[in-house]
């Protein structure tokens, strides 16, 4: 439920983060088809800006899981632009980000979750790869290794969720209130109050820059997050 | 906010999912094919260059070194044909030089002769003068063996005269 | 961006979540720890066996991080 109350939440039958989502994929899909319109080898316009995001998370990608990267692309690709058009949805009046919902960031941090299983045990084989999780100790020692291994992994998504959501949800909120102090404030004709209404309204414009900087930010901490757990699992030496 | 509903996890998670698959197969599959097949052309092509700019460097050095070849040749050519043109100069002053020589030796042979010649008939034609003025002065012939002393005598003052002259 | 080094990167990245990582440790634990509890109705013990696990393992992923940061061939 956004804390501003011009959302058009209240007015539809079902969770409206599925729409803010819808929208987010609309979006992206918008962008990448007006960048792809006429794909030519010397780049230009939405082509050339396509090709610098994502140059740079291919880049990232590459530099952290080595040359079998290639196949993750995809995944990698869709979490940043995902994960930042919906979070810098958020700064649109009447619109929110689906990011500041629970839901969603367990969602996509589950699907790292799994995918970092999935690809490392196809990477590295069943055996070696259940092997790993009960770590090099005595005997005696490896199912407290297991549970241990356990709950950092499950602590994974949980940490990589809770940090997305929080720095959005935090960010809308914080939006939200600056809104209804002026609300608040403005109206109500004495003259103190109203002199005060000025402070969240400079401080707001203030805050929307420092929410693109948070977007960009943790766009790009949960893509390099998924890359260093994949990563991991995906290569036997290095990693856990 | 706070709290999870599983389906609308589970929707958000397919969402994610579709969109990521209908993406990447519409768009981002396609621009980055093309991204790689641009960063291998670019790599084939600094390396054509590279090669092409080698093999010109090559020529380039080649045809220096042919130029100062052949100018290494006209060099020595001209040199040469200067030394040449030298002995020849050398060789007709020589020649002109002996020819001249030779006919100045001639000359002077020649002019040696005539006056040996000369000399020669001088001597004769004063001996009969000198005899003939002996005579008218004296008046009366000579005893031959007289006539024959004083010849004798003349002829070797001339001969001195000769050695003289 | 060529003479950028993954390893460290990745380790940069890694450590900047070793907080988050400690009490996201604990807080798995011991939520698994309470469900078992739960579903086997041995109410305090095992959520406080699990909590203790949980608080090892958010020391030993943190331990782990900040060993591969100290040395980044040691990584396990």
């Amino acid at each position: 439920m956004s804390a501003v109350p011009e959302s058009v939440e209240f007015h539809l039958p079902f969770d409206s983060s599925i729409l803010m989502s819808a929208l987010t994929v609309g979006l992206i899909a918008l962008v990448s088809w007006v960048g792809t319109r006429k794909l030519s080898m010397i780049p230009r316009g939405g082509q050339n800006f396509l090709e610098w995001i994502l140059g740079i998370i291919y880049q990232f990608a590459d530099d952290m899981i080595g040359p079998q990267a290639r196949r993750y692309y995809p995944l990698f690709a869709m979490l940043f632009f995902f994960i930042l058009v919906s979070n810098l949805m958020g700064l649109i009046p009447g619109l929110f980000s689906s990011t500041s919902r629970l839901s969603t960031t367990v969602g996509l941090a589950m699907v790292v979750f799994f995918s970092t299983h999935y690809f490392g045990i196809k990477e590295r084989g069943i055996g070696a790869y259940i092997k790993h999780w009960f770590g090099p100790v005595p005997v005696w020692l490896k199912p407290f290794m297991f549970l241990i291994e356990l709950i950092g992994e499950l602590a994974r998504p949980l940490s990589l969720s809770f940090r997305l959501f929080g720095n959005i949800l935090a960010k809308e909120i914080l939006l939200g209130v600056l809104c209804m102090l002026v609300v608040i404030f403005l109206p109500s004709g004495n003259i103190i109050q109203q002199v005060l209404a000025l402070v969240p309204l400079i401080l707001r414009p203030l805050i929307i820059l420092l929410g693109i900087l948070v977007s960009i930010i943790q766009a790009f901490v949960f893509m390099i997050l998924a890359m260093v757990y994949i990563g991991g699992a995906v290569q036997a030496q290095e990693g856990h | 906010m706070i709290e999870i509903s599983w389906p609308l996890l589970l929707t958000q998670i397919i969402t994610f999912l579709i969109a990521m698959i209908i993406v990447w197969k519409l768009f981002w599959g396609p621009l980055t094919r093309m991204m790689q097949e641009r960063s291998r052309k670019i790599s084939g092509d600094i390396q054509r260059a590279e090669s092409g700019r080698r093999k010109i460097e090559m020529l380039e050095a080649e045809y220096h070194r042919r130029i100062a070849e052949i100018e290494e040749e006209a060099r020595k050519a001209l040199n040469a044909a200067v030394h040449q043109g030298n002995l020849a100069r050398e060789q007709i002053i020589q020649e002109a030089r002996e020819e001249s020589q030779r006919i100045l030796e001639k000359n002077r042979e020649y002019l040696a002769q005539e006056r040996k010649k000369v000399i020669g008939e001088l001597r004769g034609q004063l001996t009969d003068i000198s005899l003939i003025a002996v005579e008218k002065l004296i008046g009366q012939g000579l005893e031959q063996s007289v006539q024959q002393r004083l010849m004798a005598e003349f002829l070797h003052e001339i001969k001195g005269w000769d050695k003289a002259g | 961006m060529a003479d950028r080094n993954p390893a460290l990167i990745r380790q940069l990245w890694q450590a900047s979540m070793a907080g988050i990582m400690l009490a996201a440790c604990i807080f798995v634990g011991t939520g698994i720890g309470v469900w078992l509890d739960r579903w086997l109705g041995t109410r305090p013990w095992l959520t406080i066996g699990f909590m203790l696990l949980g608080i090892v393992a958010g020391f030993y992923n943190v331990f782990k991080i900040v060993s591969a940061l100290n040395n980044p061939r040691r990584l396990k």
